[in-house]
């Protein structure tokens, strides 16, 4: 269930691309996502697919772990590719009933399914290397320059951050909530949408007043240990670049230049 | 405050007193929709006391006696609506000063999961200094060094929600030594933990207390926890109702039963019997079944 | 109702990383009015056991009887059982929901499709059992002080008019004297409708006090079942379970070891002090 879901999800190592720094992951993962829309060629993904291999290599995680992360999205690339497969308009390879089968459609199915695997492994790679603190940390440095446009950087890393680490929290409530609820002989499971919706309001305004509770208690909590907003404010962990951080830079240049020149 | 006064015998004085409450008043004001005040609720009732540096000092009293108003007006969470609060000789009014209090007095709450902020425990035990703009190298150590005091620098990286709710507290407890306070003010740290979380946290409040010489400033409902205590302060209604050594307020076990509290068990069974003195630990019974037996 | 728990187990998150045996081949009989009380540590099973008992988890090997019928029996009404067995889980006070403290009692009644007028009567006396005054019945249950809503919450479980009540610490958090409320409150309760209750403790004095068997968990076992007397016997392996037994037993213990008492098996105040005086006026 909810514990399946690995999109997002922390992998704890502690490789090279662990430690690499959360900007330039992020750069990284943002040049990798470009690329991969800027090709449409099975060749144009070459390059993508080394470059991911290998991260995939160097960060220590196991492919088995990768595999499970892209479950969730199982429907979506089963949908995508049939969707391709049988209404590319091309030439007929295949015929059955009223399904046609195309080349182009062929190619279609297998390219859309390629990309978006691609996409879903590279960008999660990104979160199972980086602690949800690094990533928030990376973002607030790397749009910090936002910030003379009155953007609240600051604030909205703190509120990612903040968010990240109280979902578990509030999914065990709501799991806590319903079961309660359940003994007082609430049904969650028959009925039509309705009624099931309506079936909803004695676990959502207990879920709401304990997020407020919460919500509440943690300002008080963090107001009492100082918090005054991002003003001043030193890291324990702060953004450094280290001689690993530059020459991923320059690899990653390397790749956005060397796309530059692709066919 | 005093003019003409030297600096050490100022720094005697802030000691004789690190908190001083001044004719503490405070209200809840509850408004109905258009604002108009629907109630007033007077919380603290004109209260005054002294609390010296390094004492340890429980805090009774039933729900809604004002016990954790009381422990908000500490690190100026809240702040009087009448008389005043000075913590280490500043007044919590002075907005300039509410850092310097907050760093002065830590607090760890009731709800071990509602005071944890960040994803590893060793940033958690960080954020204090990190507000404070305590430098990188400095912080490292401040945290390393919290954490090795309540047992958990080893488990420096992990999520805080895998631990237990005792371990939470301590991880709580850390973010503030790591603040290097001089007070802590623990509002019923105990109340959702199971005995041994129980334990671990008052153990650790002692310790702190007598080692390091921090202030300890414990509300809760168990009474067991606070017979350590230096001192014992009732609330009842805002105001202070009973107040004294463990042994003093524990001999008026009939005063202490209206107010709603109850006797250490070994304390009730020593006055139901009808032992001289008061009881408070089981060594002390003993020695008075003995006594009384010769 | 009769309760029984024949090889029941539990196991988590089967297949996954985080597979984990909650429930251990946990077998026991609870006779219909029985009073039990479930100790062990944070962690040790108690709550998914007691989340057995109506059906909100199901096991996943072994069976669990109700007045001898098998609740995973096809024809076996899940309504009636939730009906039959009311859980007060902890801090119910959590769950108030609706706009009045009368609706938010009547949510169960309500659910189990039981006429309006019964449900009110039932609303009514649910109430009053647990001493909430009439006066508060349109009252937003959000207004109340923390011990009465707690009382509240409790009072939607009685309105179900259960056969079988589980408390998971219904005391926690409360000042001492709400404490000895509630914890009489549902003492009273269980003698006036003859229902069976079980109480989850963390407090080995209180657990001393009411009930007539304790049921120890460790690990996700049955580590213990028997009367007061007969676990409490058992100090050394209590320890080691990270628990322990009450104040006024280990106080029996030290005097006995200084020669002043012969007996050890003392578990609550009242026997202490009978004792203790008896004693004393030997002398």
């Amino acid at each position: 269930m909810i514990r399946d879901i690995t999109i997002g999800q922390y992998y704890p190592s502690e490789s090279v691309i662990h430690r690499l720094d959360a900007r330039i992951k992020f750069i990284g993962t943002i040049a990798y996502v470009i690329a991969l829309f800027l090709f449409d060629t099975f060749w144009g993904f070459l390059p993508a697919l080394f470059w991911l291999g290998m991260i995939i290599v160097l960060s220590d995680i196991p492919l088995r772990f990768i595999a499970k992360g892209l479950k969730p999205i199982l429907f979506l690339l089963i949908f995508l590719a049939l969707f391709n497969l049988f209404l590319t308009p091309g030439e007929v390879i295949a015929e059955w009933w009223i399904f046609k089968i195309t080349d182009k459609g062929l190619e279609n199915a297998g390219f859309m399914a390629l990309r978006l695997m691609l996409l879903v492994i590279g960008s999660s790679l990104m979160t199972y290397t980086t602690t949800p603190s690094q990533l928030t940390a990376g973002m607030e440095s790397l749009f910090k320059p936002l910030g003379v446009f009155k953007v609240p950087v600051h604030e909205v890393a703190m509120m990612m951050s903040i968010a990240l680490r109280f979902i578990p929290i509030l999914l065990e409530e709501t799991d806590k909530i319903m079961k309660a609820q359940q003994a007082r002989g609430a049904d969650f499971e028959s009925g039509n949408i309705f009624k099931r919706a309506k079936a909803l309001i004695p676990v959502l305004v207990p879920l709401f007043v304990s997020a407020f509770r919460r919500a509440g208690e943690l300002a008080e909590a963090m107001e009492a240990r100082c918090y005054h907003g991002g003003k001043g404010r030193t890291k324990l962990h702060p953004l450094k670049f280290a001689a690993r951080d530059y020459i991923s830079l320059v690899l990653i240049v390397g790749f956005v230049v060397g796309m530059g020149f692709m066919p | 405050m005093l003019p003409c006064i030297g600096q050490e015998e100022a720094r005697i004085e802030r000691d004789k007193a690190l908190v001083r409450f001044e004719n503490v008043t405070f209200e809840y004001i509850r408004r109905d929709e258009e604002g108009n005040v629907d109630s007033i609720t007077t919380a603290l009732d004109d209260l005054s006391l002294h609390i010296k540096k390094g004492e340890f000092v429980a805090i009774l009293g039933s729900n809604g006696s004002g016990k954790s108003t009381f422990a908000r007006h500490i690190n100026a969470l809240l702040k009087p609506t009448e008389g005043k609060v000075l913590i280490a000789g500043m007044d919590t009014g002075d907005d300039d000063k509410v850092l310097d209090i907050r760093q002065h007095a830590g607090m760890v709450f009731q709800n071990p999961d509602n005071q944890i902020i960040a994803e590893t425990i060793e940033e958690d035990v960080a954020f204090g200094p990190e507000n404070m703009g305590v430098p990188t190298a400095e912080m490292r150590q401040r945290v390393d060094d919290a954490l090795k005091r309540v047992g958990l620098y080893k488990k420096r990286l992990a999520s805080p929600n895998r631990l237990s709710g005792g371990q939470k507290q301590k991880v709580a407890i850390a973010g503030i030594l790591a603040m290097k306070p001089e007070c802590i003010i623990f509002d019923e740290p105990t109340a959702m933990l199971d005995p041994s979380g129980r334990r671990m946290i008052v153990e650790t409040a002692q310790k702190l207390n007598k080692k390091d010489g921090i202030t300890i400033i414990l509300i809760t409902h168990n009474m067991e926890e606070t017979v350590g205590a230096d001192r014992i302060i009732v609330l009842e209604k805002g105001q202070i109702v009973m107040e004294g050594t463990p042994r003093q307020v524990f001999s008026k076990g009939d005063r202490l039963k209206e107010l709603g509290m109850e006797l250490p068990v070994v304390t009730e069974l020593a006055q139901r019997i009808g032992l001289s003195g008061c009881v408070l630990t089981r060594e002390e019974f003993v020695d008075a079944y003995k006594k009384a037996l010769r | 109702m009769s309760i029984t728990f024949d090889r029941v187990e539990h196991l988590y998150g089967k297949g996954t990383s985080f597979e984990k045996m909650a429930l251990k081949d946990v077998s026991f009989h609870i006779r219909d009015g029985e009073f039990v009380g479930i100790i062990g540590h944070t962690g040790s099973g108690k709550s998914t056991l007691i989340q057995h008992m109506n059906g909100l988890l199901k096991c996943t090997g072994g069976n669990i009887y109700y007045d001898g019928k098998d609740i995973s029996d096809k024809e076996y009404d899940r309504k009636t059982l939730r009906q039959n067995v009311g859980i007060v889980f902890q801090y119910p006070e959590h769950q108030l929901f609706e706009a009045t403290v009368g609706k938010d009692v009547a949510f169960g009644p309500n659910n189990l499709g039981i006429p309006e007028l019964q449900a009110e009567v039932r609303t009514y006396e649910a109430l009053k059992s647990v001493g909430i005054d009439d006066s508060l019945l349109d009252v937003s249950p959000f207004d109340l002080s923390g011990g009465q809503k707690r009382r509240v919450a409790i009072a939607g479980v009685l309105a179900m008019k259960p056969k079988v009540l589980v408390l998971d610490e219904p005391a926690a958090g409360l000042d001492p004297m709400g404490r000895r409320d509630i914890l009489n409150m549902i003492a009273e309760i269980r003698r006036r409708e003859n229902i069976t209750v079980i109480l989850v403790s963390h407090s080995m004095e209180d657990v001393a006090e009411y009930v007539d068997r304790i049921m120890v968990m460790n690990d996700g076992a049955l580590a213990m079942d028997g009367t007061v007397r007969e676990v409490f016997e058992r100090k050394e392996e209590l320890e080691e379970m990270g628990l322990s037994v009450p104040q006024i037993t280990l106080l029996m213990q030290d005097l006995k070891d200084e020669g002043l008492v012969n007996e050890t098996s003392i578990y609550t105040m009242d026997e202490a002090v009978r004792i203790l005086s008896q004693r004393l006026l030997k002398r």
